[in-house]
Formats: structure tokens, sequence, C-alpha cells
């Protein structure tokens, strides 16, 4: 019977996509590996049939050495850097090295080479066979440059647009250490991170991905630090993603992620180049993604909530401290509406007993249960969490004043609330923003324990809070298991984990991750009294002759 | 995984709705008892029980608003059978359902006690709501209703008033602090006697003892209602479940003394070479042992008191500050601890009580002899030679060394 109705709710909830094989390719209208001609004409009328409708695509024929050669540009308009178009166009028109009367008697393909090779002012320079190369390098923001009686072309790479520029990133401010933070662009956000680690040992791996958006997603590490194993297995993980679209490094998040299903992020984000390069020197792998300032960093573990990277900048004692409330900040806002409402309808001799009298007076009158009363003030505070967020920044005032009205004063004076209630959510609100990466998973986990508390009481808590132990124990991210190094304990690696020991004692990468290069730093490089005579003070017995 | 995770909310969907919340109660459904009283109800064989139920909405809400000041806490009087009948038999007349977790003060009326408590007493142990820290008083001369009826009036939070008098007792040592535990540790053992502090009601207008209880006009003075007060007077002495008599203030401390329970009290002693003006000294720390010993085949019991105490007041002008005079205030401290304790001794062979525990101490000690001795310790207990070594040293005087006055 029960299992019946097991099977049934198993078709009804995971009621599977028939599967489709998995076409994009065929779907979009790309021009297949067509070969391109070596006559212009054929070419030309080949991309205006392709890029029909394409209006911001720029072809233009001109000819090239007085009209010796017949050429051929194409290019995204707003792509490509117009001077730098200029430049070219006005190298390749008044070239006069083609009119000399060597050259004349030069084959078109003679003049391709020599064009490719001697004449084109730019960086990166591609020759490609056909159609579809082409069209991906103009895509990219390359400018394709074909010669008549050729069967080439060459791509030449002048990307130049509008982008935002590096700024202080709004989710993870400090008040001491780099405020630069990534922005939308790859190449901006590599840059930041070579400047942090210089050299050749700092990889960068370039994957598109995405049939539609053929984003350019970057995987780096550094060799030698990073583990090989680990370095694989992203790349693994990253290649073999198909999908539509990349508009964010949230998209891969998902399929990279060891647990999905999991409220527990098993990949962690950041907007901060300081981070990454931190991450990176740990042994962790990044993966930055074409338009999307924030990069992701695995493998990701529960410690790395409470690793905030000002922790790093700051003196360790007050490091440890912020990492202590932190934690305990973590416990406030996963525990503290569960466990109330547990404690005032189960457990009320665990309440002092004035409390208790204060509390049971103020929820006098009041018409709803605890567990509901929880319930509707903890959803407010996430609606209006939500409106803040969405809303406009000139009406967020007018959202700010109605808040405060539905979550506080009023609230009480209408006698929908207890003063206590609004202690307990408000606590739990701001007590979430303490820690950002778990943030997510907390706003979520709050809820089931509540009613866990609210139907069993501290029993019931405590149940939900095993279950979510075990889980978090069973989880791993990319083969590391997401709760070291506290289980299985590593305790040499517990000196940056409850508090941040002082630099010169983290002489070692943390091992779980990174198992080739542990040795960071060498020991004994505090300052010491020197062991000999003081050479600041003059002596008053040894003066040496010179002296005087 | 879709097999687990279904069965998962399989189980969870059962368990919430067939197992969940049958034990929930909001705070404002339960009734806070912050004290109770047990007494023997006019019809032979039944319980009454009187409970103080702290009103919470009167506690919390700004007092003075319209000039009425209602109690804090509302009195209840139900009898029954058996303590527990006449809890549930509560709800006849209040919704709340009566919480113990709160309860603090366990008041037994004196006819109750001398008709014994073993047939009251189990509830409170074996429930999981009342709590084994609640003090434990009997009612002199009075019900244990009218106290719980007194406590409820009280204005400064019903309950915890005499929760922190036998607390700030600890000052002045002259009534044991008796918990449910220890009251229950002392019943169940077989030869040692239970104590318990008397609850003693004072009713307005009544005559008290002389600066036993000063202040009896509030800051109102006169124009203040009546009202009625409890003091702490003298100890309840039981013999296994019965109360059997009590002893004053002078042999409650003596009790204390021995056992070495006494954590501060004041010894007035007069002034050494002046003897018509006092002298005040304080305990600060106080070592007791008893210890059993064994003469020829006689057991006799030494009690081993050493205390340690300040001058910290003298009347008169006499100087005390000689080494003669400490030696001799010394004297008179333990001559005073002495008579206290002989008092107690006294009147615990009165009662045949063990409030000592001086069996314990020689079943620890001599465990064959103790085995001849347990089945008659009634006979032997008030036959037992007790020696008494009393040990006072005086170790400060004070700010100052010469008593204010001219020299």
């Amino acid at each position: 019977m029960l299992s019946k109705f097991v099977r049934w709710l198993q078709r009804r909830l995971f009621k599977q996509v028939p599967e489709e094989p998995f076409n994009l390719a065929e779907k979009a209208t790309k021009p297949g590996r067509l070969k391109i001609s070596s006559n212009l004409n054929n070419n030309l009328a080949r991309l205006q049939e392709l890029y029909y409708r394409c209006d911001d695509t720029v072809m233009r024929r001109f000819e090239i050495g007085s009209g010796r050669l017949g050429g051929l540009i194409v290019y995204l308009e707003g792509f490509v850097d117009q001077d730098r178009v200029s430049e070219i166009m006005d190298g390749l028109m008044l070239l006069s090295r083609l009119t000399d009367p060597q050259c004349s008697k030069m084959k078109a393909e003679q003049s391709f080479d020599l064009i490719v090779n001697q004449c084109l002012v730019a960086g990166e320079t591609n020759l490609v066979e056909n159609l579809q190369q082409v069209t991906q390098g103009v895509f990219r923001g390359e400018l394709a440059l074909f010669i008549n009686g050729v069967a080439r072309a060459v791509l030449i790479d002048l990307k130049g647009y509008e982008h935002r520029n590096v700024s202080i990133p709004e989710t993870e401010v400090v008040i001491r250490g780099p405020r630069e933070g990534f922005i939308e662009e790859l190449v901006t956000n590599l840059i930041l991170l070579r400047r942090r680690i210089k050299g050749p040992q700092l990889k960068v791996e370039k994957i598109f991905l995405g049939e539609q958006s053929a984003t350019a997603v970057a995987i780096t590490y550094v060799k030698g630090i990073a583990d090989d194993k680990i370095v694989e297995e992203v790349r693994r993980r990253l290649k073999r993603i198909k999908i539509d679209a990349v508009l964010d490094s949230g998209y891969l998040e998902e399929y990279i992620e060891d647990a999905p299903y999991s409220p527990f992020p098993t990949v962690g984000n950041t907007e901060k180049p300081d981070v990454v390069a931190a991450k990176l020197l740990e042994g962790r792998v990044g993966i930055l993604v074409d338009g999307s300032p924030f990069a992701l960093t695995v493998p990701h573990l529960l410690v790395e909530a409470f690793q905030v990277s000002e922790d790093y900048y700051s003196r360790p004692f007050y490091a440890s401290m912020t990492r202590l409330i932190r934690i305990v900040a973590f416990m406030i806002t996963l525990l503290l509406p569960a466990i109330y409402v547990a404690v005032q309808a189960y457990h009320p001799e665990m309440i002092p007993t004035i409390l208790v009298v204060r509390m049971a007076g103020a929820r006098e009158g009041i018409p709803f249960p605890a567990l509901l009363e929880a319930f509707l003030m903890l959803a407010i505070y996430e609606l209006l969490k939500e409106a803040g967020l969405r809303m406009p920044r000139a009406v967020g005032q007018a959202v700010a004043i109605v808040g405060t009205l539905v979550l506080g004063e009023a609230a009480i004076r209408s006698g929908i609330v207890t003063p206590a209630m609004v202690i307990v959510v408000a606590l739990t609100g701001i007590t979430g923003f303490v820690i950002p990466p778990e943030s997510e998973s907390i706003a979520v986990l709050k809820f089931p324990l509540l009613f866990a508390g609210s139907f069993l009481g501290l029993f019931g808590v405590m149940l939900l809070v095993f279950v979510l132990v075990a889980h978090a124990v069973s989880l791993r991210s990319c083969g590391v298991p997401y709760t070291s190094p506290l289980a299985p304990a590593a305790y040499g690696e517990w000196k940056d984990v409850f508090i941040r020991a002082p630099w010169p004692l983290l002489q070692r990468r943390p091992g779980v991750i990174d198992r080739q290069n542990l040795r960071r730093q060498p020991a004994e490089q505090t300052p010491q009294p020197s062991k000999g005579k003081s050479s600041r003070l003059p002596e008053k017995n040894e003066g040496s002759p010179d002296e005087f | 995984m879709k097999k687990q995770l279904s069965l998962l909310l399989c189980a969870a969907i059962i368990l919430i709705v067939t197992a969940g919340c049958w034990d929930y109660r909001e705070l404002e459904q339960r009734g806070l008892v912050c004290c109770l009283g047990l007494d023997r109800a006019a019809e032979p064989g039944k319980i009454k029980m009187t409970v103080s139920v702290i009103r919470p909405g009167e506690v919390s809400s700004d007092t003075g608003a319209g000039g009425v000041v209602r109690s804090k806490a509302a009195y209840y009087t139900a009898t029954g059978d058996t303590v527990f009948e006449t809890t549930r038999n509560f709800l006849m007349q209040s919704s709340r359902r009566l919480f113990w977790g709160h309860n603090r003060n366990l008041i037994i009326g004196e006819a109750m006690a001398r008709e014994g408590v073993f047939n009251v007493i189990d509830r409170f142990v074996r429930g999981v709501e009342p709590r084994l820290r609640s003090w434990v008083f009997v009612a002199g001369g009075t019900e244990a209703k009218e106290i719980v009826e007194t406590v409820s009036k009280m204005e400064d939070g019903p309950g915890a008033e005499l929760d922190a008098l036998i607390k700030s007792s600890t000052s002045l040592s002259v009534v044991p602090q008796v918990d449910l535990k220890l009251f229950i540790e002392r019943l169940n053992s077989k030869t040692a006697a239970a104590v318990v502090p008397r609850l003693e009601l004072i009713r307005a207008g009544e005559k008290t003892d002389a600066g036993d209880y000063p202040g009896t006009s509030g800051p109102a003075g006169a124009a203040e209602p009546k009202r009625q007060r409890l003091k702490l007077s003298g100890t309840a002495v039981f013999k296994g479940d019965r109360l059997v008599g009590w002893l004053n203030k002078a042999e409650s401390r003596g009790l204390l003394w021995a056992l070495g329970k006494a954590q501060s009290s004041i010894v007035v002693v007069k002034c050494p070479g002046d003897e018509s003006s006092l002298a005040s000294l304080e305990l600060l720390e106080l070592i007791s042992k008893i210890k059993p010993e064994k003469r020829g085949n006689r057991i006799v019991i030494t009690v081993e008191v050493q205390t340690e105490s300040n001058l910290v007041e003298q009347q008169g002008t006499a100087d005390l500050a000689t080494p003669e005079a400490l030696r001799s205030l010394e004297r008179r401290h333990a001559t005073v601890v002495k008579n206290e304790i002989h008092a107690t001794v006294k009147k615990a062979r009165e009662y045949n009580a063990d409030i000592f525990g001086f069996g314990e101490a020689i079943e620890r000690k001599f465990p064959q002899e103790w085995k001849e001795l347990e089945s008659r310790w009634d006979e032997a207990f008030p036959e037992l030679e007790i020696e008494l070594k009393v040990k006072s040293r005086i170790l400060r005087v004070g700010r100052i060394t010469r008593p204010v006055g001219p020299r």
C-alpha cells in the first residue's frame, strides 16, 4: 500500500521529461563547415545570406593597393575598436608595397601572406578556412579580412567595446583591504588576478560554453599548488556542460555543483580578485566567466562561510573575535526562532521566571499561536528584504518606513505580535547578513527548523539539526569533504577556523585541498630581539676609536 | 535519491500530521504556579491544595494605570483524594492548566506535617514538571492556605519574595535552607531526620517579637492598608515523615554550626573589660566536622567547629584591639557557639530525631558496628555521647583599632 503510494508520489513529483537529442547546433542558423571560396563575390553573397537581418554587421568591399586586389572586411559595429579598423583600412588601401613592380607579379595567395605577415598592425591574427570560424570570430569582436582569389580569411582581434570600470564590489564590503572588484569583462578580470599572482605558474584555461552565448570561461589555478586531480575534475565537469547560454557564473555553478539538491552551497563565489587569489594560493580552482563579476571557486567548504578576506588583513585578535561572532550569528539566525517557539510552547521551565511571566503577559490577547506569529513575521521580513532589493531607489524610503511599522511598534500595539517575537525576528534578520555565503541556505533552512521546533519542541530542533549535520558531513566538494577540517578533524588547521592565527603561524596551506605544496612560508619569521649587542644603543665601554 | 527523498517527505508528512504538537501549549494557556500550600481538608483523608498562580497580564502591564493596583497573583483552593487528582481539580476553577516548572515554594501546613508527608510528597518528585530546587517550608501555627494567600497578595513578584527571603537568610543563618531535593534525601534516610524552616504568619496589628521584624510600617506608614507578612522563625523537626517539634532561633543556629551550614552570622557577646556593653562578631568562615570515635566499646561523636570572625561593632569604650581582649572575645564567641549546639543537641534528644546525621557519620566510619546499632538507633541516639570542640578566631577589627570616643 505504502510502496504503491510512494511510487505514485515519485511519478508525480519527478515526472521525467523525455530526453531529446541535444542538437541546438542544427536548430541555430549556423553556416556549417563552409569552405571559404576564393571568389570574393561568392563569399560576400554567402555572408550576406548568413547575416540576413543582422544589420549591425558591417561588410565593406574595398580595393587594396590601387585596385590590384579586391578585399572585404566584415565586423560587428561597436564590438571592435573603430579607430583601429580605420588604421588597418588605411594601411591596406594605401598599401604602396603591393604596387611595387616586384609585388605586382605576385599571386593573390602570396599577397595575402604578405599582408598578414607584414601589413597588419594588430596583436592577434588568426587564419581560418571556413565561414563558420569567420562567423565565430566576427561575433566575438574580431575583424575578418577576405582577399579576392584566396580561399582563406584572416581574423584580426580588434575587440573594443564599452564596459564598466573596475569599482568597489557591493556585496563584499571591507574596511581594510583591496577595494577592487571584478567587472563583467573577462580580460580585465584576468588581469586583476594576474596582478596578484605573477608568473606563468598561474594558469588560465579558456573554454567557450553555451551554444547560443559562446561565453568565454576561464579556469584558473596555480600550477604546483592546486591538486591536478581537482583541476582535471573541474575541467571535466565544465567541458561536459551543454547549455543554451551562460549569462552569469550562477548558471555554471549548478552544473558543476556536487550536490545541487543540498541547501549548502558546494561552490563558492566572490566578487573580489584578492579573495580569488588567496583561494588559488590555497590550492583551489577559480572559474571566471565572461559577463559575470562573480568568480566561482572550488572546492568550497563550510568553514569558508566564516572566513572573510578582512580577517586576513586585520590584526589576529580582532579577526578571531569577529570570526567567533560570525559563528554565533550563524547559530542565532538559524536556530533562534525555532528555539524561541519550542521553548515557550514546550519548555517554559527553561526560561527564567521573571522573563516567562513577562512573556506570558505579552502573549495575552495575541490571536495567533506563537508558531504562526513567528512564521508571519519571518515571512514578512523576507518579503520586505526582497522588496527592498528590487524596488527602485527612489521609493526605497517609503518601503523602509512601512517596513519598520509592519515589523515594529505598530505591529505590537495592534496586538498582532509580541515584542519578544519582534526582537527574535529582528535578531534573526540582522544576524542573517553576517555570513553572506550561507545566507541563502539559512533563509531557506530556518523555516523547516521553526516547524520542527513547534511540532516537536527542542527534540524536533535537535532532530533536524542532527539531520542537517549528517547531511553536511556527507557532502563533498570536488572530492574534498565539505565539513573538513572540522570533520574529518584536522586539528592543525583549526587555527584558521574558529580563530585566525597570526600570519607567521599559518605556515601551511589547508592540507585537505592541497597535498603537494603544503609549506606556505618558512617558520620563525617574527622579529626577535637580536642576540648580540644592540646596534642602536651606543656602548659605553667598547666605543671604537673611529667614533671619536 | 528520488526514492529516498520521497520517503523522507512521506515520513515528514506522517510525522507532523499524526504525531506533532500534542503537547504544544501556548504560554498564556498555562497557569504559572509560584507557590503551593498543602493542607489536610476538613473531610478526613482528603487533601487541600492552595496554589498561587501568577497573573502575567498584571505583572507586565505598567502599574499604576487607573490607580487600581490588582494583586499580581490569584490563589485557588481545591480538594481531592490524591495530589494529582487535586491538581486536575483546579481546572474546574481556572481554564489554565497549572504549570509547576516555575514553582519555587512548597509550603506544608502544620496539621498535615504532623500527620506525615509521605502521602503527598511523592507526586512532586515523580512528576517531570515540579522542580527539586523549590524550597520547602512548614507553616507554623497556621494552615499553608493562609500563607499562600498572603504570598499571592505580595506586591513585588509573588513567590519571588519568599524565594528572596530564604536566600537572604544566609547572611543571618538562623534557619536551614531546605529544598525539595534535600528534604527527600533526609526522608529517604533510615535514621537521619529532616528539618525544614518554619514559616510564620504575622497578622497586621499583631505584636511581634521586639526587633525581629522592624519596619512593619512601610514607607506609606499608617495610611497603608493592614497587611499580613511572613516571617522565617525557627525550624521544624521531622521524625520519619512526621513533624515532631520545633527549634527556636538559637537552636536552629546551633544545628547550622554543627553541620557547617552557617555562611554568615552575627554573634553578639559582652565586651571583655566592660561587661555592660556589647560587641558584634560577624562570621566569615566555618569549618565543622562530625567525627565518630571508638572509645572502648562505646562510640563517641566529636563535633569539631572552627570559626573565623571579624569584630564589626562594639559598644562602650573598652579597647578591644589588644591581644588579650581578642583572646577573650574568641573564648566568648566559642562559648556562644558551644551553648547553642548544646541546646540543639538537647532538643534533638528530646525529639529523638537525628537531625545532625550522626547515624550516617557512624555508618561511614564504622560500618560493622553500625549494623548492630542501626536496629536500636531510636534507643541509642538519645544516649549517644557527644563531645564538642569549638575553636573561634577573630581575624580583623575593622577600619579603626580604638573605639569611637575621647581618649
